[in-house]
């Protein structure tokens, strides 16, 4: 789904961000000495989660059974 | 970048073992940025889909890709800690199991997540394809079982 109220131009600039970041986070990973294992970089809930259950309990809230 | 990353792996005389434990780390904090900047890409669509739903099942259709692409960031989270385990045990054993067997199956798993964020985000899979190519320089094939 698109959000209309997002112009084409911001949307490139936001997913220019996007690949800035990641690419930032890949170097800094690549350039590393010592390795960190994944149960320590990936230790925290995932943001995403967070956001979906978050979304999900606001449409509990508007629609009641969900 | 992705020549870049083979040297940093393998030009350096370091062994597979250390090679795939970077591979690892590489591809756990690729996906910590991606989830970090899908998560604000989730909540905009999330309160989107609230304001013009008029029922719980409007809001779910609107949301369902960005529900499938959200189970499988865990999903690969899931993966990498497997493989992790996996390289774990191989370690332990005198590297003797076929971990690295295991680990196209892992980009497999990657591949996947991109395409579907590819077609939420733009955030094509080549942002991440250094990951990806970095799993697969360890070879083998993901044998998936058939229908």
């Amino acid at each position: 789904m698109t959000n209309p109220k997002t112009s084409s131009v911001e949307r490139a600039f936001k997913t220019l961000d996007d690949i800035f970041t990641l690419g930032r986070a890949l170097v800094s990973a690549i350039s590393d000495e010592d390795p960190e294992r994944v149960e320590e970089v990936l230790s925290r809930e995932l943001a995403s989660s967070l956001s979906r259950a978050a979304a999900e309990a606001r449409a509990r809230r508007k629609y009641g059974a969900f | 970048m992705i020549a870049i990353w083979s040297i940093s792996l393998f030009g350096c005389g370091g062994s597979y073992v250390s090679a795939a434990k970077r591979a690892l780390y590489v591809s756990a904090e690729t996906l910590r940025a991606v989830d970090e900047e899908y998560a604000d890409v989730y909540d905009r669509a999330a309160h989107i889909a609230l304001e013009r739903s008029e029922t719980a099942q409007d809001y779910k259709r609107h949301m369902e890709e960005y529900d499938e692409a959200e189970t499988t960031i865990r999903a690969v989270r899931a993966a990498l800690f497997a493989s992790e385990a996996g390289l774990d045990i191989y370690v332990e054993n005198g590297e003797r199991t076929h971990w690295f067997a295991s680990v196209a199956c892992l980009a497999l798993v990657f591949e996947s997540l991109f395409q579907q964020l590819d077609e939420i985000t733009g955030l094509g899979p080549q942002s991440i394809a250094p990951a990806v190519s970095l799993l697969k320089a360890y070879g083998g094939v993901c044998d998936q079982p058939e229908n």
